[in-house]
């Protein structure tokens, strides 16, 4: 390794001086897609239901009138699958703090918010991105099937409250799970505190309406609420499991979100580093 | 300029800073000493917005970090320790930083350039040695070419010819009209390197002088040493002219309270043969040495007048 003296005029330097929101943005974009576990993770999170939607697809007995449409089929895949998504938002949110190099973005960001709020764009464009490429490709390789070929794919209010809610869903809960990591700071205990919460959901499907009349404020019930078929609602419904709108639950979980990050971002802005 | 003003930054009852004030000039290298643990990163830390004190203040050219308009234009900061993501390349690291100003891929690679990353600016930093790390440190300190340059420890883990550099590079910097400030706990390293120090001991401003003056307080300044063919006789002569005489280990006569022609005079007069008569300088070593010593003193009497107090 060889050493220069120092003296060169400075190239490069920009015309406009000082940090700006669009700067911080490209700085966090870039600063996000240049770690390969972001790349790892993105790539699991996108590929995850299109596979299993591909295996469960060419299995022959899976029966195509129990699913009926193809968004039935593609998006109740994603009660399992959203965990990599999930923990993307956790790793996006916790990193810089975990491993200490938060440091260098606020000694170049100092007054925070912008840094913050900028890989809060960040997460929801990754995540919008994931959740669409997901759903699309799943979507794409069951038609490729022959139960694909034997579901319909009308869009109904059922089935656009299926896509576009699920879609939703899965941003704002990864957003949600981006402000859990900035407000906790540590990468191990926000994964232990997203698993707690969206796994408590799925466990109490169907549970007696005392606990559901709470469960269905919980972040992650808009997943199970959102994916349902109506007639699985109706279901849930007369045993007074489900005392929300499929959509009131992604605006909770949206709710969620934005508490989250705004907790996240108030606290990382009163941390020392 | 660098202001500190009365800085205080507690740790619940632990205070890492207290009440501390000093300015970093232009055009100085500004040595910040004191050992492990003395408050110097927390200090730097405060300074550019990472800790927030519990009292007192800190300002560069007379804003508060946080209201810079172009932080890192303004000020290089190298923190203490590996600042950047293990998983990020040293060219994805200086990329990052270099975005949020709108600061060129040229300026990136004309700092890995002058810190000598270019073998190495596409690996990952996690794979890094300290020295690299240290390189790193300082390529994104110099990234926005700023006026003002803060440095938490930069020489350490540094190979000989990149300690080298770093002098030749701050004292370069420095006399561009920058204000450069760095801390060690290498004295001898700040010796080389800085002509105004800061010493700092507990969290407590110590000192706070040019380097000359405080080599000047050293206990060993202006010490005679001398070495006799009849070094009893010489010795015994000295100290009936008041001067007091200690033997070091090797055997060599160290006399203060004099100067080496008188003792050079006295030897004459008394026909005793002079195997070797010197002056020795004082260190910043023994300075501080004799600095922390007094503040011990002094932290030791108030404790005891405290106690005295509560009784």
């Amino acid at each position: 390794m060889s050493t220069h003296a120092a003296g060169a005029p400075p190239v490069g330097m920009p015309s406009r001086v000082g940090v700006t929101f669009a700067r911080a943005v490209a700085s966090e974009w870039f600063k996000v897609w240049g770690l390969r576990s972001t790349r790892v993770v993105f790539a699991v999170s996108v590929l995850l239901t299109p596979a299993l939607a591909l295996i469960g697809a060419s299995d022959p007995n899976v029966p195509a009138d129990g699913y009926g449409t193809l968004a039935y089929w593609v998006v109740s895949l994603t009660i399992l699958t959203q965990f990599p998504l999930l923990l993307l938002g956790v790793l996006l949110g916790s990193g810089e703090t975990a491993n200490r190099s938060a440091a260098s973005t606020f000694v170049a960001v100092p007054t925070r918010t912008p840094a913050l709020l900028a890989r809060t764009v960040v997460t929801i464009t990754t995540s919008t991105a994931a959740a669409l490429l997901s759903l699309g490709l799943a979507a794409a390789v069951t038609l490729a099937t022959g139960l694909g070929r034997e579901l319909s794919t009308e869009l109904t209010p059922e089935t656009t409250r299926m896509w576009l809610g699920t879609s939703l869903y899965l941003v704002a809960a990864t957003t949600f799970c981006f402000g859990l990591g900035l407000l906790v700071g540590r990468t191990v205990l926000a994964v232990l505190a997203t698993f707690a919460i969206f796994i408590l959901d799925l466990a109490t499907i169907g549970a007696p309406g005392a606990l559901t009349s709470i469960t269905a404020f919980l972040p992650g019930h808009a997943a199970s609420a959102v994916t349902s078929s109506e007639e699985f609602l109706d279901v849930l419904r007369s045993m007074d499991a489900a005392p929300l709108d499929p959509w009131a639950n992604v605006a909770i979980t949206i709710g969620w979100a934005g508490a989250a990050v705004l907790a996240g971002i108030v606290r990382t802005r009163r941390r020392d580093v | 300029m660098i202001e500190v003003s009365h800085l205080s930054k507690h740790y619940g009852s632990v205070a890492a800073v207290n009440d501390l004030s000093f300015v970093a000039r232009p055009g100085v290298v500004t040595g910040f000493l004191g050992p492990n643990g003395a408050g110097k990163s927390t200090t730097i830390r405060a300074i550019v917005g990472l800790e927030r004190p519990t009292s007192g203040s800190a300002t560069v050219d007379g804003r508060r970090y946080a209201d810079l308009r172009a932080p890192l234009q303004e000020v290089g900061t190298m923190l203490d320790g590996r600042g950047a993501h293990p998983g990020r390349t040293a060219v994805g690291h200086l990329m990052g930083l270099a975005r949020t100003h709108g600061i060129g891929r040229s300026r990136v690679d004309q700092v890995i350039a002058l810190t000598g990353l270019e073998s190495v600016a596409r690996r990952r930093v996690g794979t890094f040695s300290l020295g690299m790390g240290q390189r790193l440190g300082i390529a994104a300190a110099l990234l926005g070419d700023p006026a003002t340059l803060i440095l938490d420890e930069p020489v350490n883990g540094l190979d000989p010819d990149g300690v080298l550099w770093v002098r030749g590079l701050l004292r370069a910097l420095a006399a561009e009209g920058r204000t450069v400030f760095l801390s060690s706990h290498l004295m001898s390293e700040l010796a080389e390197t800085a002509t105004r120090i800061i010493v700092i001991g507990q969290g407590r401003l110590l000192a706070d002088d040019d380097l000359e003056n405080l080599l000047a307080t050293s206990e060993r300044a202006g010490l005679v040493r001398v070495r006799a063919d009849d070094q009893s006789t010489l010795a015994t002569a000295a100290r009936e002219l008041g001067a007091r005489v200690t033997t070091d280990e090797a055997g060599t006569l160290e006399i203060s309270g004099t100067d080496a022609a008188a003792v050079g005079a006295l030897a004459a007069r008394l026909g005793v043969n002079l195997l070797e008569l010197s002056t020795a300088s004082g260190t910043l070593e023994d300075a501080y040495l004799s600095l922390t010593a007094q503040a011990a003193q002094y932290a030791s009497n108030r404790d005891d007048a405290g106690r005295g107090a509560t009784r």
